[in-house]
């Protein structure tokens, strides 16, 4: 075949190279399956788990910040007893603290607690609204990471690594599980804070997966997402004549450079772009939401009402197949003077108001997702990237504490009500540490319950086969149903 | 027969002291030692994903010899948390073992389950002993 022939071949044969596909022949390749044809033309083409799932979509909430699980979930008599008093040495023992000023004196804020539910899981004060769905939770109090600085952490909490550039979970599973509804993207990442979360677009990156897999970052406020709508001065006509033009410049590009996968995630973002015109705004338009909705997500209150919305559009997003909803807390709109959990002084100001933010839309959603049925087919994660010392910092805060903390799920494949795990007496450590689990081993979890294998989900990057959970990461089969 | 022979053997043998020397280098644990054993583990994880047998055995065997080293630097050494260490360590050489074992059944699924054991020991150990 000449030069001359063979670009007269690919350049005619540049929408046809999408029918040899499906016919399972590809120029240069051979034949393929019928699976990996359809990935060549639709990389987000929906693909079957390993077995089969529990859950459909996830919902990670990711409290920016890092609250103190010591002030809402875990009950630590014996701190409330020692407070004031030195940390016992036997406390400390195989930990490296870095606590500026060094370890303090054991610190209580001004809590209550209570028992809650069949379950008598412990709740303090600050969340009275959660605590009403204590049965409905699955605490994994023996939480434990690496880092003691937010960015790095929560890198790691999202993608694995400390350093950026590997794949975030929410990439991992739009790769191995595709989209479910082709006119939203799989993975959606919102939040409530004016400006990206701190660490920024690495926490939903795609890492060296193509690009295609990356989160898209639903905005807040009243449009989401940035000029998508159509301009009055052009119809619809102009608009479909554009981008049908885009698309045969971007697919003439993409056959020239066919390793590209930006152009490719381009080529599909436009697509995309077109069919989320419609699709989209439906998607976070709450208009059509009773005030009793509303209500129930605190959107009517001036503190929980930027947070609500995120969360009564994860629901909807839910509720349209959307995957992996990555919701970063932000703050209250208009707060300037707290802006994350994270208190290092005035803890009981701080978490005051930021548990009043989260408390009634998180235990809005999870009644709402019951409610309409959902919540067997979705899981909610309760996340953050550390949780806090049992010491004080700045006589009114607490510092940061990789070594032993809460999260929790809840929703479909999970033993409701139950509690995996604990802490030291004064909640400062893992109190054994073969419980210990760290954020590989929820990741694994979280992908079990999609029906993914985490050993199984694989990428082959620079010769080498890398997985989500690197190369640890254990199901964390105790709390499974 | 001889022309082959004599230069074939040479390389032999300086492959194998080349090799020998690798590992007899590390006769203590040191930062060298921790990162070759995690490179090496990084290749084993890749290579039982990949059910490559023969890379695989061959990165098992090396982390194996090196976790010998591991084991007798925590055997001899009188610190606090040496005895959690040297458990750890004894751990993890039975971990290499029975990777070895499951790559030679040709089951990939238990070396994969072993290897992340693994990968969770030498984690386990560094709380005690890695400086950061």
């Amino acid at each position: 075949m000449t030069n001359e022939s063979r670009r007269h071949f690919l350049q005619h044969a540049g929408l046809g190279l999408g029918a040899a596909a499906l016919s399972g022949f590809v120029p240069g390749l051979g034949f393929i399956n019928a699976a990996t044809a359809a990935q060549l033309i639709d990389p987000l083409a929906p693909k079957e788990p390993h077995f089969p799932a529990k859950v459909k979509s996830v919902i990670w909430l990711h409290q920016n910040g890092a609250p103190s699980t010591l002030d809402l979930y875990d009950y630590k008599p014996d701190l409330i007893k020692l407070a004031g008093k030195p940390v016992p040495d036997s406390f400390l023992t195989g930990i490296k603290t870095s606590t500026q000023g060094g370890v303090n004196t054991l610190f209580v804020g001004k809590r209550s607690w209570k028992q809650y539910g069949e379950s008598g899981a412990w709740f303090s004060d600050l969340l009275p609204n959660l605590a009403q769905h204590a049965d409905k939770l699955t605490f994994i109090k023996s939480s434990v990471t690496i880092g003691a600085t937010h960015d790095i952490s929560i890198l790691k909490l999202n993608t694995g690594d400390l350093n950026p550039g590997r794949p975030s979970l929410g990439a991992w599973i739009s790769y191995a599980l595709g989209s479910a509804n082709p006119d939203l993207p799989p993975y959606v990442v919102m939040y409530n804070s004016p400006s990206e979360p701190r660490a920024g677009s690495a926490n939903w990156n795609s890492g060296f997966l193509p690009a295609v897999y990356q989160g898209t970052a639903f905005r807040p406020g009243p449009s989401p997402i940035y000029y998508l709508e159509r301009p009055e001065l052009r119809t619809a006509e102009q608009q479909r004549k554009s981008l049908d033009l885009l698309r045969r410049l971007n697919q003439l590009g993409s056959e020239r450079y066919p390793s590209d996968t930006e152009l490719k995630a381009r080529l599909r973002s436009y697509d995309l772009a077109d069919r989320m015109q419609v699709a989209a705004p439906a998607a976070v338009d709450l208009s059509n939401e009773s005030e009793a909705t509303k209500e129930l997500y605190g959107i009517n209150d001036p503190i929980s009402s930027s947070y609500g919305t995120v969360l009564l559009r994860a629901r909807r997003l839910v509720e349209r197949g959307v995957r992996f909803i990555q919701v970063v807390s932000g703050a209250p709109e208009g707060e300037t003077d707290i802006v994350s959990w994270d208190a290092h002084d005035e803890l009981d100001k701080n978490h005051g108001l930021m548990a009043k933010m989260v408390d009634k839309p998180i235990a809005g959603l999870l009644h709402d997702l019951k409610t309409l049925g959902l919540l067997d087919t979705t899981l909610v994660v309760w996340t953050s990237e550390f949780g806090r010392t049992s010491w004080g910092e700045s006589g009114t805060g607490r510092d940061h504490n990789p070594w032993g903390y809460t999260q929790w799920l809840a929703g479909g494949g999970l033993k409701a009500g139950f509690t995996y795990g604990g802490t030291d007496e004064i909640g400062l450590q893992v109190a054994d540490k073969n419980t210990a689990v760290d954020t590989y081993d929820l990741h694994a979890t979280v992908l079990h319950l999609l029906g993914l294998n985490h050993l199984k989900t694989t990428f082959i990057h620079n010769g080498r086969s890398e997985r989500p959970t690197v190369v640890y990461g254990k199901v964390v089969k105790d709390i499974l149903a | 027969m001889k022309k082959f022979f004599a230069p074939a053997l040479t390389v032999l043998v300086l492959t194998a002291q080349v090799t020998f020397s690798t590992h007899a280098a590390y006769t203590t644990v040191d930062m060298d030692l921790m990162q070759e054993i995690e490179e090496i583990n990084d290749s084993l994880a890749s290579n039982i994903a990949l059910e490559k047998a023969e890379a695989s055995l061959a990165d098992a065997r090396q982390l194996k010899e090196l976790f010998v080293v591991v084991e007798g630097h925590y055997a001899t050494l009188n610190e606090p948390n040496a005895e959690d260490a040297l458990a750890i360590s004894r751990d993890s050489l039975r971990l290499a073992g029975s990777i070895i074992d499951f790559v030679t059944q040709k089951d990939f699924e238990s070396a994969a389950n072993s290897a992340t054991d693994l990968s969770r020991a030498c984690r386990a150990c560094h709380v005690f002993y890695r400086e950061d």
